[in-house]
């Protein structure tokens, strides 16, 4: 159970693969088919979803859950089957289908859990880990504590998540991912002094996640120590490639720090992860925005990504003139820059001088060569 | 016996019969019995019962037939005589069948009654029929004297009276055939019947002698043999027992001769059963046996020479007894008879008064036939008979050990004694699981009572122990082993003092307890456990008895003698509150209590002492004793926690639950703070912060005079400080150092003076005792206040309260000047200052350091240097210029003046770089200063500025090869700025005077295009390398923003200004967890 929650627990916390040791306790509650066999087919099962073979797992825990309904683990792993397809729908509701066996089955409120908080209903996700947390009424397993902590934090209960995380210290002391949790949860309160104590109390406690660094990021920056964040989020993103906070982080930085070609860069790997992202869009076409001076091309990119941020939905009217101005600085651009120069010339909030700046560049668009009729 | 009779008819066979039975039971003068139907002992068959019915019907039919026909005959009818006598023999056979129904019919009321009333049997009917019978025989003598078979109507009308007990009428009719027909065939019978009327009515030897051996000369062998076997018992009443025993065997060997006739067998073995009389008398066990061999079946052989063994016996002819039963149980060792052969061996050796040869008997008896025995193998298959030989064998052992026993009881002598605890043995040893449970119980009390008597305690205290502890059922057996109980108490007190050497007495009344001198314990000795062991049990028996007290501390005795005072005060506390009233519970109580307070068994102590206290009777609340028992209970369970369970066991586990209940169980005790310190230390070392904390708040909440407050104030702030609790933590500490400054009296300085008032209201005790923690707040080596210091100082600069940060690292720095890290904290104390927005404070707080620790060996030149450094920066931001320059100075001095090693680190040429820049920062404002704005001296000041900006650049390409990043950066932003200053002023050279209009924009263009783009374009080169590397080396900064600003002037659009954006908040991982992999749940993993 610990294992599972470790790596339930969230936000970059060492995780390690579930795995209860406990043979199907609810195969006693079975029918009377034969429970032995029922265990049998349960570890053969669990021995396929070890080894990648999903099919023969799902059919396992199926077959099992047949003959005793009330077989939790199973249910469970059907869960982690789906997961491991991809299918995390599927995935939570067989995870759903587990609690309602086993209301207190620690991993299934865990996953269930995570997965909503993975879908951004951390809301949603705070009652199951607050089973999960009565569930472990001894404080136990202290990684139970530090995924409550995390989901209690990201759904905005600062105060539950500094107690959860207390309750981890108070057993482990030494529990790194608790000393995090309590630190970005002053950093969310802005205070910024604890924090930095907490986060250096994680670090102390060899605490080297992606959420720790950005975490230090954010810190630092808030701090106005701009190159401390810059240097905290590359280690961040050295931990987690792919981490989303910290390439945000990096990128807003740097477009303050006028250091554009990395703030495109890394916004632009940001808004690979979150492509329905509209503010992200918007950053990204500034951090490119600014650099088409240097390099024209990098102007169509700028374009493109403002009009991807309107198109998701942004309402900055900025945004649909910066992105007129963006692409006529290219050729490939001039007949994307025609548009939207248009349609910021139409918005009502433009200033008469503006209006006729862009009166002037349409003429000269419309004059250049291959330019439509 | 059936003898039978000489009659040619069933009539008069049948009746001879019924008479030979009379005439065999004369030996012993008893009456015969009725005769019985040989299906009485099994209910005829139901087709026999038809038979016999149909025989009944055909009967009855001829009966009639024949009154009907003697109705219509004549009387004179010479035919008459015969049909009357005919008739008279189916009467006489109806009054048979008659008498067998009667019986079956008694035997079925005695079956039905089941041990009700005694059924009597009903024979008038078959009583009218023999009357019947004699009145017909009468009838044909009287009415037809010359009836051709008249001797055989009077035999057949003698037998009837007879048996109809007329014997005097019966006798008068046998004589009578005697006298008128001396020839009858009948006459050997008559002899024999009036032989044995003689011999067993009349009682005359002699006479039945003459009439025996009248039917002896007759010639009928059958008669002959039967005469001779009664003149043999003749022979045996008139003392002839060699002349009996010759016609005995002469007897047997003629009925061997004439094996075929059913009645010689059976009257050989009439013979072979009586001649065991006479082997008694002539007391020839060998004879017999020889005889016996000789003439007896094998199947009644052994019970023939053992009907003698114990005729022999029963005669106490015990030496001849012996021989044969030794004889007879060589050949039928594994005979069913066997158990009774060797019990009869040990009746005989007992007859015979050899105690040993009985005793050893019955040890062969005692094993021979008990389950396992080789005797009991071969009798496999017949549960009956081992059933019998095992309760013959147990029998008559028991029965030689009651013996015995009351042989002793009576005698009271040893060697009686000594016998019967022998043959009590030897029957334990055999049948203890194997006799009835109370015959087992009788038999050890009994043995038990033996072996007390042979002054052997220790096993009849063993023995007493096994009937004290065994079941009884029957109200004799329930007072032996209540008795038992108690007689074992007796017999281990008795074993103990032998074995000590003391006169043995009652254990009740010594030794009494005694305060002893603390000595090791010694365990007990076997006879010591024992009668602990037999107190024990009596008490629980007869808790309500009057010695039962007594017997109790007998046993708390032995323990506290032994120096087991656990034990012995458990045992007497339980005695205490038992019988509180009993004159030595205070005594007890008090030496108890004293005993375990010495050995330091608190654990016991403080059980003990609350047993007492619970009993209002021995410790009335509110008296002294109370209170002193109270006192016991709350010390020893706290130095039992202490000294036990922590430090012995060291299970911290255990003792904080149990030290937190303490606490609260005596709130108001002197241990009560101590325990919760404890408590607090416990839950530490066991991971339980939370619990740690709880408890460190409790006491100061709850005892806020305790002596322990400092240091629970010190672990407190660590605490809270461990659980994230920075701030709570901070204010613990700072609580902690006001606290021990003003216990200490000493706010400011460093020693150690209580004060008086602190002290004064405290006992003498726990003076010592705050003393000695005040003491340990400032231990060398861990000082607690040192250590609070500094974490205060440092949570305090984390949680950006410098201005308690800075009163920490102050009162640090006054109370440890002498302390290792007292140059850092005062190196911090600079960047505290600066912190709080007092740079020139914070400029002159770096001076002082360096002053201060100019010759320090704490601080190292790099740490001398670092600190330079930073006053450095403090006056380039107060803009001292000269102050800077000064520094500067420093800072390059003390550069070159370190070793190589040191000068080639990263700080050392970073402060290099620094300090040069800072140096050519004179040379920049003076290139920047020149303005190029007067004609007239404007070719001048262009190359003076030209040659300023020039060796600005080289000082600057020095600063660059120092290889500090920041400085490199700063030199090669600043030189391009210079050039772009350059550029910029020789742009807004004045014209020529004179000049017009036209003349004016040409000289302004040639300028720009000769002089202004060159030089701008150098700028822009210059600072797009700055721009570059600090791109490059990811380096921001004033002077990067600066290049940054001036390149968008040369190329608008490059350089925008930063855009601050804000990004919706993204948690972590979240989408990295959705589809991190999950391993399966369950498993054999």
């Amino acid at each position: 159970v610990r294992a599972a929650l470790a790596i339930l627990c969230g936000a970059g916390v060492a995780c390690a693969p579930v795995a209860t040791s406990v043979v199907p306790a609810q195969a006693a509650s079975a029918p009377q088919a034969a429970p032995e066999a029922v265990g049998v087919t349960f570890e053969r099962a669990v021995a396929a979803l070890d080894q990648g073979r999903l099919e023969e797992a799902e059919r396992g825990f199926a077959d099992v859950l047949a003959r005793a309904p009330r077989q939790v683990e199973a249910q469970y792993n059907l869960g982690v089957v789906a997961q491991r397809r991809g299918q995390l729908e599927q995935a939570r509701q067989a995870w759903a289908r587990a609690r309602a066996i086993v209301p207190e089955h620690v991993p299934s409120l865990l996953a269930l859990g995570s997965a909503l908080r993975a879908a951004g209903r951390a809301a949603e996700a705070v009652p199951l880990f607050e089973a999960a947390l009565e569930a472990d009424a001894t404080g136990g397993d202290p990684e139970v504590a530090c995924a409550a902590a995390q989901v209690f934090r990201a759904a905005g209960r600062p105060v539950q998540a500094e107690a959860a995380a207390v309750r981890a210290l108070a057993r482990h002391p030494e529990l790194g991912c608790a000393w995090l949790a309590l630190g970005r949860v002053s950093l969310d309160q802005g205070q910024l002094g604890l924090a930095g104590l907490r986060l250096e109390g994680a670090r102390a406690r060899h605490v080297d996640s992606a959420e720790l660094h950005t975490a230090l990021g954010v810190l630092a920056s808030r701090r106005g120590d701009t190159a401390a964040a810059l240097a905290a989020l590359e280690r961040a993103l050295s931990r987690e490639p792919d981490s989303l906070p910290a390439l945000q982080g990096l990128g807003v930085l740097a477009l303050g720090a006028r250091d554009f070609p990395r703030a495109s860069s890394a916004l632009s790997r940001a808004a690979a992860l979150a492509p329905g992202s509209a503010p992200l869009q918007a950053a990204l076409g500034w951090a490119l925005d600014a650099q088409k001076g240097r390099e024209a091309a990098l102007g169509v990119a700028a374009g493109e990504a403002f009009a991807r941020a309107v198109e998701l939905g942004s309402t900055e009217e900025q945004l649909v003139c910066a992105a007129g101005w963006a692409f006529v600085v290219h050729p490939a651009g001039r007949e994307r820059a025609r548009v939207w120069l248009s349609r910021c010339r139409a918005l009502p909030s433009l200033s008469a001088p503006e209006r006729q700046r862009i009166d002037a560049r349409l003429a000269v668009l419309a004059a250049s060569p291959g330019a439509a009729p | 016996v059936s003898v039978g009779s000489t009659g040619q008819g069933a009539r008069a066979s049948s009746r001879a019969g019924a008479l030979a039975a009379l005439c065999v039971g004369a030996w012993c003068l008893a009456a015969a019995a009725p005769p019985v139907p040989a299906a009485l002992d099994d209910a005829p068959a139901p087709e026999d019962r038809e038979r016999e019915a149909r025989a009944d019907r055909k009967r009855d039919e001829s009966i009639e037939a024949l009154k009907r026909l003697l109705a219509r005959l004549e009387e004179d009818a010479p035919q008459k005589a015969d049909l009357y006598f005919e008739l008279a023999e189916l009467t006489w056979e109806k009054s048979r069948a008659l008498y067998r129904g009667e019986m079956e019919a008694l035997f079925a009321a005695q079956q039905a009654a089941d041990g009700g009333a005694e059924p009597r049997p009903d024979h008038r009917p078959s009583e009218v029929q023999r009357a019947e019978t004699i009145r017909l025989d009468e009838l044909v003598l009287r009415t037809y004297p010359t009836y051709g078979r008249r001797d055989e109507v009077l035999y057949n009308l003698a037998y009837n009276l007879q048996e109809a007990g007329r014997r005097d009428q019966a006798v008068a009719r046998y004589r009578e055939l005697l006298k008128v027909h001396p020839t009858s065939r009948f006459v050997p019978d008559v002899h024999v019947q009036l032989g044995n009327h003689e011999f067993d009515v009349a009682g005359s030897v002699v006479r039945a002698r003459g009439h025996f051996e009248q039917a002896l000369a007759s010639g009928n062998p059958r008669v002959q043999s039967y005469a001779l076997y009664k003149l043999a018992w003749c022979d045996l009443n008139q003392g002839d027992l060699r002349g009996a025993l010759a016609k005995l065997q002469e007897t047997v060997e003629r009925a061997e001769r004439q094996a075929s006739e059913r009645s010689q067998v059976e009257l050989k073995a009439e013979a072979l059963n009586d001649a065991v009389r006479v082997y008694v008398e002539l007391q020839a066990p060998e004879e017999a046996l020889a005889w016996y061999h000789r003439h007896a079946s094998p199947r009644r052989l052994p019970a023939l020479l053992q009907a003698v063994g114990e005729g022999l016996q029963a005669a106490g002819h015990h030496p001849a007894a012996l021989r044969l039963f030794r004889a007879l149980l060589e050949e039928f060792a594994g005979s069913d008879r066997a158990p009774a052969l060797q019990r009869a061996m040990v009746r005989s050796a007992e007859g015979q008064h050899d105690r040993a040869l009985a005793l050893e008997q019955a040890r062969v008896l005692s094993r021979a036939y008990l389950p396992g025995s080789p005797w009991w193998a071969g009798q496999e298959g017949h549960p009956e008979v081992q059933r019998a030989g095992l309760a013959v064998a147990e029998e008559a052992v028991r029965a030689l050990a009651n013996e015995y026993h009351l042989e002793a009881q009576r005698t009271a002598r040893v060697e009686t004694l000594r016998l019967a605890r022998d043959a009590s043995l030897v029957y334990l040893e055999a049948f203890a699981t194997l006799g009835a449970p109370e015959d087992v119980l009788l038999q050890r009390s009994a043995a038990a009572e033996v072996l007390a008597a042979l002054d052997d305690p220790a096993a009849a205290g063993a023995l007493y122990e096994i009937v004290a502890a065994s079941p009884a059922s029957t109200p004799p057996g329930q007072r032996l082993v209540a008795g038992a109980a108690h007689a074992a108490v007796l017999a281990w007190d008795a074993a103990v003092k032998k074995e000590r050497g003391q006169p043995s007495g009652d254990p009740a009344r010594a030794p009494r307890l005694q305060r002893r001198a603390a000595a090791p314990p010694v365990p007990l000795t076997a006879a010591e456990a024992r009668l602990v062991a037999a107190c024990d049990a009596y008490v629980l028996r007869a808790a309500g008895e009057a010695d039962a007290v007594d017997v109790a501390y007998r046993a708390a005795v032995i323990f506290q003698e032994r120096g087991q005072v656990v034990e012995a005060a458990r045992r007497l506390g339980q005695l205490i509150v038992s019988h509180p009233e009993e004159r030595r519970s205070q005594d007890a109580a008090e030496l108890a209590l004293a005993a375990l307070e010495e050995r330091q068994q608190w654990q016991a102590l403080e059980q003990l002492a609350r047993q007492l206290r619970a009993n209002p009777r021995l410790a009335p609340p509110g008296s002294e004793f109370a209170r002193r028992l109270a006192g016991v209970v709350e010390r020893s369970q706290y130095l039992y926690l202490d000294e036990v369970v922590v430090k012995r066991e060291h299970d911290p586990a255990r003792a904080l639950p149990l030290l937190i209940a303490h606490q609260q169980e005596f709130p108001r005790s002197e241990t009560a703070d101590r325990a919760l310190v404890y408590a607090l230390g416990l839950a530490v070392e066991l991971d339980q912060l939370d619990t740690a904390v709880t408890l460190g708040k409790r006491l100061l909440e709850a005892y806020p005079l305790s002596s322990f407050d400092l240091k629970v104030k010190y672990q407190l702030g660590h605490l809270e400080a461990r659980l994230g609790d920075f701030e709570g933590a901070a204010a613990q500490l700072e609580d902690f150092v006001a606290s021990y400054l003003r216990a200490s009296g000493d706010p400011a300085g460093r020693g150690l003076k209580a004060t008086s008032v602190e002290l004064g209201a405290l006992p003498e005790a726990r003076r010592r005792e705050r003393l000695t923690l005040l003491a340990e707040c400032t231990r060398k080596g861990d000082d607690w206040v040192q250590n609070a210091l500094y974490d205060l100082g440092v949570w305090r600069e984390g949680l950006e309260s410098w201005a308690a940060a800075r009163a920490a690292w102050t009162r640090y720095l006054q109370r440890y000047p002498e302390a290792a890290d007292a140059p850092a904290v005062a190196a911090r104390q600079v960047e505290l200052v600066a912190r709080l927005g007092r740079p020139a404070e914070a400029l002159e707080a770096a001076r002082a350091h360096l002053v201060a620790f100019a010759r320090d060996r704490r601080v190292s030149e790099l740490d001398r240097l670092a600190l330079e450094r930073r006053a450095l920066r403090l006056a380039e931001q107060l803009g001292s210029g000269a102050e800077v320059q000064v520094l500067a100075l420093q800072v390059a001095a003390r550069v070159a003046r370190l070793p190589a090693v040191e000068r080639d680190t990263d700080a050392a040429r970073g402060a290099l770089a620094h300090a040069r820049f800072a140096q050519l920062e004179p040379a920049f404002r003076a290139a920047l200063a020149l303005r190029l704005t007067r004609l007239a001296t404007f070719k001048e000041d262009l190359a003076l500025k030209q040659r300023r900006v020039q060796e600005l650049e080289v000082a600057s390409g020095e600063v660059l090869a120092l290889g500090d990043a920041e400085f490199g950066l700063a030199a090669l932003s600043r030189l391009g700025l210079a050039y772009a200053d350059l550029a910029a002023r020789v742009a807004e050279a004045p014209a020529p005077l004179g000049l017009d209009e036209d003349q004016r924009g040409l000289f302004k263009s040639e300028l720009q295009t000769r002089y202004v783009l060159p030089l701008e374009a150098k700028a822009a080169e210059v600072l797009e390398k700055a721009v570059a590397k600090a791109e490059e080396l990811r380096l921001f900064g004033a002077w990067l923003t600066a290049a940054q600003d001036q390149l968008e002037v040369y190329r608008p659009g490059s350089f925008p200004p930063g855009r601050a954006v804000e990004l919706p908040v993204v948690e972590p991982a979240t989408r990295a967890e959705a589809l991190r992999t999950l391993g399966p749940a369950g498993g054999a993993r």
